[in-house]
Order: structure tokens, then sequence, then C-alpha cells
């Protein structure tokens, strides 16, 4: 009995440090439903487009004066999910790119300066294959409740080796359309549906392995990114087969270490973001699903000086075979 | 005597208090239903001729409690496979009792709505009798199998095929239960 305890405490254990706050990565999270990570069964087709804008500079929780720094992100990502039986979906998901940046923020004797480096990229990235297994659920009259583990992992599939505007130079490993890192995914997902409200929780840990950027060995530390969701079905009153409507609010956050760049930690990389996501879905037949939620952050705990997350927005339409 | 740690005792009592479901777990499986194990809430209906009826008067039969609404399109679908699956069972220790949860239109028209769907059977008004909405919580058609002893097996949420054999497979299995 002691030895298995003594196996059952490493393991949290482990899990507890492979969980550290890293970096952070715009393909991490998967979504088919609402809420950033929540993963349902059935099976079809998912095309999001995803819009991030950094155009906010921090030093760790306080926001500084941004010298004039910008960067934007549109991610179109096509999620193929099938459902093996009730309880097992595998999803897998290819994301296309589309990094733009006007000015590189940097730290020069203390003080953020903006280098005037443009530059941007198209391309496909990081492929991703997950599963997600209900192991429990209990039914009700009036409730649902179930809980299951997602699994998976991140291909090198993107290229890391795009340049800025005027060809000397690469560009930083946040606009390359992949990472050249094959990273494991590891999560939990639990909800509870009652009546017209459903609750989701979710969490994603991400454990990443060294890349490449440019020429330059390169590692996004490890992740977690978290989620609670609560969605309300506003109309109609007792549902039949026509139109649904749900409003959805969320509060969602990512831990990221700091990464790695030739075996050197990166300091000003890495930290705490959580955000409130407001949404909005319909479920306009039995087989066709739409939303729309935007990812305003509240919270910024950044390691050294950074660019922050001014906003996310996220539409994306569902074919339910 | 070797002394038994406290998570051993955990574990048992985590084991313990899990549902234990009176028919084997594969009949669900196989008809694709939720499972349950629950009392189901009391009510009472009011048939055509006035005669009231609850649930406490079909213990000791299997109970097909089917919900619907003559504005509900997957109910009209659904409608001709449940007088099927009536046609088939109806001489055994079954009971239909397929409510309508339709708050406007009159027990007549209900009636007549049910026949051209080809039904045999007697349908019921859910606002002539005491019935909670917490049976349609998640919309209609939605059906509940109570077994012989008056508790909540499993739940289909949407129009099944109560053609299909694992559906029928199930319905046995809580006939054979005693």
């Amino acid at each position: 009995m002691k030895k298995f305890m003594i196996i059952h405490l490493s393991a949290i254990a482990v899990y507890i440090a492979l969980t550290a706050p890293a970096s952070a990565c715009d393909f991490c999270l998967l979504s088919q439903g609402i809420s950033p990570l929540d993963t349902s069964g059935g099976s079809g087709i998912r095309v999001s487009e995803r819009y991030t804008l950094l155009d906010r500079a921090y030093r760790g929780r306080e926001r500084i004066p941004n010298p004039g720094a910008r960067e934007e992100y549109w991610t179109t990502e096509f999620t193929g999910f099938f459902a093996v039986t009730d309880d097992l979906t595998l999803l897998f998901a290819v994301p296309l790119r589309k990094t733009a940046m006007d000015g590189e923020l940097n730290v020069t004797g203390g003080t953020p300066v903006v280098d005037p480096v443009k530059g941007g990229v198209s391309g496909a990235g990081d492929a991703m294959a997950l599963g997600r297994y209900t192991f429990f659920k209990i039914h009700t009259i009036d409730t649902t409740v179930t809980a299951a583990g997602i699994f998976g992992m991140k291909f090198p599939t993107g290229k890391t080796d795009a340049k800025a505007l005027g060809g000397t130079e690469y560009l930083d490993s946040h606009l390359q359309p992949g990472t050249g890192s094959t990273d494991f995914l590891l999560g939990l997902s639990l909800s509870r549906a009652a009546g017209k409200f459903s609750l989701s929780a979710n969490t994603l840990g991400v454990i990443t392995t060294a890349g490449e950027t440019g020429d330059a060995s390169h590692q996004f530390g490890n992740a977690l990114n978290y989620d609670l969701t609560g969605r309300y079905r506003v109309y109609p009153g007792v549902i039949s087969s026509g139109p649904r409507v749900f409003l959805a609010l969320g509060l969602n956050g990512e831990l990221r270490a700091r990464e790695e760049e030739d075996g050197i930690e990166v300091k000003d990389s890495g930290g705490h973001t959580v955000y409130i996501t407001p949404g909005v879905q319909l479920a306009a037949s039995s087989r066709w699903q739409a939303e729309f939620s935007y990812q305003r952050p509240v919270y910024h705990n950044l390691h050294g000086t950074q660019m922050g997350e001014t906003g996310k927005a996220v539409a994306a339409v569902t074919y339910l075979f | 005597m070797a002394k038994l740690s406290p998570f051993f005792f955990v574990c048992v009592l985590i084991v313990l208090s899990l549902p234990a479901y009176a028919v084997d777990r594969k009949y669900f499986d196989g008809a694709g239903l939720q499972r349950l194990n629950e009392e189901p809430p009391h009510f009472t209906l009011s048939g055509g001729s006035g005669k009231e009826v609850s649930l406490e008067d079909f213990k000791g039969k299997v109970v097909i409690l089917h919900f619907w609404a003559t504005w509900c399109k997957p109910c009209r679908v659904e409608f001709p496979l449940l007088e099927r699956l009536w046609q088939e069972i109806k001489g055994k220790d079954v009971i239909l009792l397929p409510i309508s949860i339709d708050e406007n239109a009159k027990r007549e028209g209900v009636e007549a709505f049910a026949k051209t769907l080809g039904a045999s059977f007697p349908v019921y008004l859910a606002r002539e009798g005491d019935i909670t909405p917490r049976y349609w919580t998640w919309g209609v058609p939605e059906t509940y199998l109570i077994d012989r002893k008056g508790r909540v097996q499993a739940r289909a949420v949407g129009a099944k095929d109560w053609g299909e054999k694992g559906i029928r497979e199930l319905i046995n299995a809580l006939l054979e239960e005693r």
C-alpha cells in the first residue's frame, strides 16, 4: 500500500510539474463548442476563423506605454471529428495561419523600444490529432453530468523559416506558421447540463519539445489552458427540431512557461493571461451550427516586458454528419 | 491481520455509492439510450373517457412514457414506428403512455392528429393531468422506459427507430426482470 501511495503521489507531482506556466500558442486552443477548449462528441467538420491582436505592452502585471509595436494573427482552422463510439471521439485539426508584424518590441536598458521590423507570413500551421474519451456519465430526469479525458499530439507540419521584410532576419517564433516541435496534449473536460443551462470546465496541458525557428533551436515552454463556461438556451422554450440560440459566458486562461532559444531561457516570454469570453451560438438545424465569441483579456501577468493581447475574436461554422 | 489503509475504505465507499443498475449495461449500449436509475416524479393523467390514471396504477408492468407534440416534426416521423412497436408488444405486460405537451390544442384535435399518423393507442394531454414539465426538460420527443418496480431505467432524447433490435432487446430485458 505504501508503495502504491508513493507511485500515486509521484504521478500527481509529475503532472503538476509538467503543467507549470508555459509559452502561449494560438494553435493550442482547440474548440468544437463555444468555450475555447470544449470538445464534444458526434461526427462532423468545423471551420473556424480566429483573429488575435497584440498592440499592448506589459511589464509583469503592469501595462506600460506601447512604443508602437503591433502583431496580428489570423488562424483558419479545419477540424474533422468522428465519433468512434458513443464515448470516444477522434479529432484532427489543421490550421492555416497568417501573421503580420509592424514593429518589434524590444527592451534596451530597461526601456521598451520598437525596432522598425515589419513582416508576416501565411501558411499551414502545425496539425493536431486528439482523442476524447467520456469515462463518466450520469443521467437523471433533469441533469446530465459527464467527465472526459482528452489526449493528443501536435505535429511539426508548419514552416518555421519565414523571414521579415527585407529578407535579412527570421521572423520571431510566434509569427512563424509552425513550431518545429512535436508536443503532447493531455486534458480533462467536465460538464453538467440541466435543462436550458449547461456548465463546462475544461483544462488542457501541453508538454512541448524542442523545435526550431529559422536556424536556431527553439522551444515553447509547457502550457496549461483552462476554461469555465456557462451556456444558456434563450430560444426556444421547448426544444423540437427548429433552430436554437444559446448565450455563453466564460472565464478562460493560459499559463505559459518561458521559452528557450538555443538552450538559453528567453527572459521576456511566458506568463499568465486570463480572459472573459462572451459568445453566442446558433444551432440552425440538427446539422448546422454557427457561433461567435470574443475573448477579452482581463488580467495579464507576463514575465519581463512583452506584447500582450488586446483581444481575440472567433467565428465558426460546424456541420454535423 | 494487516491494517487496511483509509484509502482502501474510500475506494470501497466510492464503488458502493455508484448507481446499481438492474438491467445489464449491454442492453442500454445496444439500444443507444441514456441509462438512468431513478424514481420518476408522480403524475396523474385524464384519459379520453375521463378516467384518471396514475403511474402507480402500472406498477408491475413495463411503462413506455412518451412525450410529444403536434407541432414537433420528429414526433410525426416517430409515431408510426411507435405504432409498429405497440402492435408487437401490446399483449405483454407493457403500457404505452403517449403524452402530448400541446398547450392550446383541443383533445379531439390531438386524437385526430394521432390517428392520421396511424396511432391505434390512446393519447393523453399533459395539461389535462398533473405532470411535471421536468419530464420534457430536454425537449420533444422524449421517451422513458420504466421497469416493473416503477423506476426509470432508460431515456431516449429525440426520435428513435422503435423497431431497432437493440431497443427491442432492452424492452424484453425489462420484461424479464421480476
